[in-house]
């Protein structure tokens, strides 16, 4: 019984440090995924067409119709790479650049236990 | 991602692996079974996600720690019961009998014939000598065992006593 109380321990502990972190020190990148994962995450989910899992990366996940996630998948293509970088970024809000192919799109999200991409913040550009 | 992030990530997953896996009583490498390779594969997927920061490292640590709890409470409970233990390691098998190779048993350890003769040359013992091995096992953790025909057995000082 010790070695699975040792376990359980060692699970609280690291649970204990990262609450520390999100709650405590505001961390919003290094115990959590940070915008820019997250973003691409989606993305990624988006373009291999696993829309309930892609719904899971939204703020709110009824925001986004299947017809709405199957639009941004014919824009972006059946490709898996996706490349994300942070353009801003404070405690409670983030903005994502994310490259596919030939296109950047810009991703919305808010931190809400976690960062969460916001529907409204898809805004295609051409590069 | 900035790099120091990726090596705090890193060096948080280390520590917390490190507890899981002294706290779980890991004894040494030669002791691991096959299931616990798999079991390191496993871990060693999940850590992947945590250093690129696809998943926070709560979510790593409910995935390792979960994973370990697991293969942690089927280790105790094999130790308690003998009847799990077969269930789970299976029974060492006889490959040879008495100078003959069992094929249904060696068909079943995925070994051919000149697997076991390399398997037994590395022991010393050559075709020749197969008549001298009263039973060959091939171990749970697949070693092979040799038990030799006991008339075959070099003889000892204790023996030489016992001769009238």
């Amino acid at each position: 019984m010790k070695p699975l109380l040792g376990v359980l321990l060692a699970f609280a502990l690291l649970l204990a440090c990262s609450a520390v972190a999100v709650n405590l020190f505001a961390d919003r990148a290094l115990f959590v995924s940070p915008p820019d994962a997250v973003a691409e995450g989606f993305i990624r989910e988006v373009m291999t067409k696993r829309w309930d899992r892609a719904r899971e990366y939204l703020a709110n996940p009824d925001s986004m119709t299947r017809a709405q996630l199957e639009e941004l998948q014919s824009r972006l293509g059946e490709g898996e790479n996706a490349d994300a970088h942070t353009i801003s970024r404070d405690a409670a809000r983030a903005v994502v650049e994310v490259t596919v192919g030939t296109q950047t799109l810009r991703v919305a999200l808010i931190w809400a236990e976690g960062w969460r991409v916001t529907e409204s913040g898809m805004a295609r550009q051409s590069i | 991602m900035e790099l120091w992030r990726i090596a705090v990530r890193a060096v948080v997953a280390y520590f917390y692996l490190f507890a899981v896996t002294r706290a779980s009583g890991k004894s040494t490498i030669s002791q691991a079974t096959p299931f616990d390779f798999i079991v390191s594969l496993i871990i060693g997927d999940v850590i992947d996600d945590a250093l690129w920061a696809e998943v926070s490292i709560a979510k790593f640590g409910a995935a390792a720690g979960s994973i370990v709890l697991c293969d942690l409470a089927v280790k105790m409970a094999v130790f308690r019961s003998r009847t799990l233990f077969r269930l789970v390691n299976g029974d060492p098998r006889v490959v040879l009998r008495d100078g003959a190779e069992d094929r249904d048993a060696l068909r079943s350890e995925q070994l051919n014939e000149d697997d076991l003769e390399h398997l037994l040359r590395e022991k010393g013992i050559d075709r020749r000598r197969w008549k001298d091995i009263h039973r060959a096992l091939m171990e749970l953790d697949h070693e092979l065992s040799v038990i030799p025909i006991p008339a075959a057995e070099p003889a000892t000082k204790a023996m030489k006593e016992q001769l009238p």
